[in-house]
């Protein structure tokens, strides 16, 4: 296959070409309600040509392997007819030609693992829901497994053989009221090996006690408070709230947003610090290289509250004068990469939970991690539900906990982070530009934000 | 088919292929990003036996009998399923398929959306544009082992116009789309909605928090219906999970509320003459005059609650979908609605709307473009407030009006929807 992709590349008339062949076994488990819902296994194969000239690029994908030569030939005819537009020239960051082999160490391998065993474990988890209270009357437990064979070619050299492996998961218990239908869960993942998936009863346990609870919780009211956010919903806001906002190609080409975004500026206090890395393979979103064959690595983008670095595809590396992080993400074949967060985290700190709701007279402990979605300067993130906290003491439970805030303020005013950290893993993923959802986690202590809109119930 | 002919005695199986064209051309921060070709294939296999189901899938060219294999040996582990694939049919001829987009040209579509990214650059340069079009054809066929033998096919066209302003930290994005199934290369309407969005939005003004008469605009009552079809889906009553098990018939919600589920528009993307497992589609009332009156059903959820199935099944797990919904439009203008009022919002735009438990009612969002009225005029741009609805009490106690302006669009269903005026919206938003 090396060859056959090496001659194709040799027929490409552009500045810079690569080739993508993906070769994946995906297996999706789903129960919902009483039991086994859908079982379903997907073999995908298919592959993808871009070609960069003169500043514009062509993209073409395929799914049969015949194809290979035609694709490349209408890669390149694009990034031809796409360059009459454009009077720009090529600009990609140098990087070393790579000529590598990997395939991620496995902590227990899921191909291992018979798919009658699986679905036994998952119905134990399953079970465990619905045997737990009378008032919960159903379960949804979401399984997804890939294993991915990546083959990765350039015009430059690079040739890379790349194995992933994505596990995702969430088990969801639901509570049916008379008016109202409440749901709460866990979520797990990893990069490595199934064994994220075993010895989770006595969390679940614990999701079954708050589902039940919710019922009769009130929703939260509306309103400015002080929240604590748990590692969870920290995962998140960092997530969508400042880690968008650092990914290069929303910079690059907009001269008013890299103003904003000065490399230099402070963003936050001196207690915050946050990275990505694509090295923790215990969670969601590692890999070696990136889709542009880059390695991938730890990158810091918030130290001691100032902005000191971003995320970068090797075009607005290039364009910007900085340094490739290895952040081109491509979810599968059928789309070209474009740059995306890995596993992106806060350092822990140095307070306890107990000093963090200390203080507080009136504010929201804020937990779980249900979704998001940010504009570059708002963000909105769904907590699930909460405790009120009164008087420095966490008081009753709270459903319906939706957070909103201007990353900027929001971030100045993170004000204490905890001295804890846990992952953050689940079996969605991010849906920038369509691409979605591409598997990505954090690992985050507890944080409190300062004035933070939470919408709910009128007061 | 011979897969479905050499099948074990008992079994049941259906195959499901797709074959998808797609060029687009995509600008991006003002200048042409990308100009991408697509020529994708899918198999899905999905076999029934012993009161067992399980499916596989394969992109690989002539993979269905490799999927076929690992259906049959997956489905001893298999979910429930005590249903029959549905029968020969006749399938009707919906008009989904506009033959002049083969004779676009990405030359052309290069021309619509340099045309579409100049108009906002030209208005400001500041603004940072995007402009895609997008142009594509899908050959959809279904048979299976009971004798139902389909196929059809659509056609798809795209324009996706609008940009971002940055000024400091205030970043301003308005964006419009349009999908359907036949060619139109006049969107000067769309490049103007989005301009004079632009103009109203360069003034701010400040709000208090509290509670409003709110103006959601038709793509915002998307994510306050949604409470609604999740409780009407077939799959989570017959789960137990909807609230609405057991409320079929009851009045539930304001007589204004009725709401219509429609696959058999012509030239709508979301359309079909079948859908995903056979079933041909119609239009279904789904609320009557405020009363839940039919559930969306699969052949799952319709054989366990012992009803009929009503054509919209989907792919995935993910239980029965709507197709275009419409909710009926009201009497008077969206202008007039505005003049109507004295202090209150219209939101355009929102973000993590679509997030949250949806079976507890709870709507809420960020207002990314939202719009303050004043004394009937709308007086400037809001920023960092939240709405905050219960669409189950909202649609039965809140209702202002439905404008007779209405909306069609295709996110991902189908709609046709008016402005929705609703009464006592919780604002939240900095003291």
């Amino acid at each position: 296959m090396r060859d056959i992709i090496q001659r194709a590349l040799q027929k490409a008339n552009v500045d810079y070409c690569e080739v993508r062949l993906e070769d994946s076994e995906r297996l999706n488990i789903l129960f919902r309600g009483q039991g086994l819902d859908d079982v379903t296994q997907k073999v995908q194969f298919g592959g993808n040509v871009r070609a960069l000239h003169e500043g514009a690029w062509g993209f073409a994908s395929f799914n049969d392997p015949e194809d290979l030569d035609e694709a490349v030939s209408t890669a390149c005819r694009q990034a031809h007819a796409a360059g009459q537009y454009l009077s720009g020239e090529s600009k990609l960051a140098d990087v070393s030609a790579v000529q590598d082999e990997f395939v991620p160490n496995m902590s227990l391998n899921p191909r291992e693992i018979s798919l009658p065993e699986k679905i036994r474990i998952l119905t134990a988890y399953n079970d465990l829901i619905l045997d737990y209270d009378d008032r919960i009357t159903a379960a949804t437990i979401r399984y997804l497994e890939q294993y991915t064979r990546l083959k990765f070619a350039n015009t430059q050299g690079t040739y890379i053989a790349q194995d992933k492996i994505d596990i995702g998961s969430s088990l969801s218990a639901q509570a049916r009221g008379q008016q109202i239908t409440v749901s709460h869960g866990i979520g797990k993942g990893s990069s490595r090996g199934f064994d994220c998936m075993l010895g989770v009863e006595d969390e679940l346990r614990e999701a079954c006690g708050i589902t039940v609870d919710l019922l009769d919780a009130p929703p939260v009211q509306a309103g400015e408070y002080p929240v604590v956010c748990d590692p969870a919903l920290a995962g998140l806001f960092v997530h969508e709230a400042f880690g968008h906002l650092s990914e290069g190609d929303n910079v690059y080409k907009n001269p008013d947003l890299a103003e904003t975004m000065k490399l230099g500026r402070r963003l936050g206090r001196d207690i915050l610090t946050i990275y990505d890395t694509g090295e923790y393979f215990d969670d969601r979103g590692a890999l070696k290289y990136d889709d542009e064959g880059v390695p991938t690595g730890r990158t810091n983008l918030i130290e001691e509250g100032i902005l000191v670095g971003r995320l970068h595809t090797r075009e607005t590396a290039g364009l910007m004068g900085e340094e490739p992080t290895g952040s081109a993400r491509a979810i599968n074949y059928t789309h070209p990469p474009i740059c995306r967060m890995r596993s992106t985290c806060i350092e822990p700190g140095e307070s306890s939970f107990s000093d963090m709701i200390a203080d507080i007279d009136l504010g929201v402990y804020a937990i779980g991690s249900g979704g998001g979605q940010t504009n570059g300067e708002m963000f909105t993130f769904n907590a699930g539900y909460g405790y009120m906290i009164r008087d420095g003491e966490i008081a009753e439970l709270v459903r319906d906990v939706k957070l909103m805030g201007n990353v900027f303020t929001t971030l100045k005013n993170i004000d204490m982070v905890g001295d804890d950290a846990e992952s953050r893993n689940g079996a969605g993923g991010c849906g920038k530009g369509g691409q979605s959802p591409l598997p990505t986690s954090g690992i985050c202590p507890h944080i409190r934000i300062q004035d933070v809109i939470v919408g709910g119930a009128r007061q | 088919m011979k897969i479905l002919q050499d099948l074990p005695d008992g079994m049941q199986a259906e195959l499901h292929r797709t074959e998808n064209e797609t060029k687009l051309v995509n600008f991006s921060n003002s200048e042409l990003e990308r100009v991408s070709d697509s020529q994708h294939q899918n198999a899905t296999v999905r076999v029934l036996g012993d009161a067992k189901v399980s499916s596989a899938q394969s992109s690989r060219p002539g993979g269905e009998d490799k999927a076929m294999k690992q259906a049959i040996s997956a489905l001893p582990y298999g979910s429930r399923a005590g249903y029959e694939l549905p029968p020969a049919a006749e399938v009707p001829e919906i008009e989904l398929v506009d033959r002049s987009l083969d004779d676009v040209s990405v030359r052309q579509m290069l021309q619509i959306a340099d045309d579409l990214n100049s108009s906002l650059v030209s208005y400001n340069p500041r603004i940072k544009a995007a402009a895609s079009v997008g142009c594509g054809k899908s050959t959809i066929h279904l048979t299976n082992s009971n004798g139902f033998d389909g196929s059809y096919q659509k056609t798809n066209w795209e324009v996706f116009v609008g940009g971002r302003l940055i000024d400091g930290d205030d970043m301003l994005s308005i964006y419009e789309s349009r999908v359907s199934s036949s060619f139109c290369s006049d969107y000067g309407d769309l490049t103007e909605e989005v301009i004079d969005r632009f103009d109203k939005a360069s003034r701010i003004v400040p709000l208090e928090p509290g509670a409003y008469p709110v103006i959601f605009a038709p793509t915002q009552v998307v994510f306050l219906m949604r409470p609604l079809t999740a409780c009407l889906s077939g799959d989570m009553v017959a789960k137990g999970v909807s609230p609405w098990k057991d409320k079929l018939g009851e009045k539930l919600l304001d007589d204004r509320v009725t709401l219509i589920d429609d696959g058999t528009l012509p030239m709508q993307p979301s359309s079909a003459p079948f859908d995903r497992e056979g079933v041909l589609t119609g239009r279904n009332v789904l609320i009557d005059e405020g009363v839940p009156s039919q559930l969306l059903l699969d052949l799952q959820s319709a054989e366990q609650l012992g009803m009929q199935p009503t054509g919209n099944g989907s792919a995935g797990g993910r239980g029965p979908m709507p197709h275009h919904l419409i909710l009926p439009p009201g009497d008077r203008a969206l202008e007039d609605m505005v003049s109507d009022i004295d202090r209150g919002v219209i939101v355009y735009g929102s973000m993590g709307a679509w997030a949250g438990n949806p079976f507890s009612g709870s709507v809420s969002g960020t207002i990314s473009l939202g719009f303050k009225i004043e004394d009937g005029e709308i007086t400037g741009r809001i920023k960092n407030c939240m709405f905050s609805v219960n669409a189950f009490e909202a649609f039965s106690e809140s209702i202002i009006e439905f404008t007779s302006d209405t909306e069609t669009k295709s996110m991902q269903v189908g709609f046709t929807f008016p402005y929705v005026v609703l009464d006592d919206v919780v604002i939240s938003t900095n003291r």
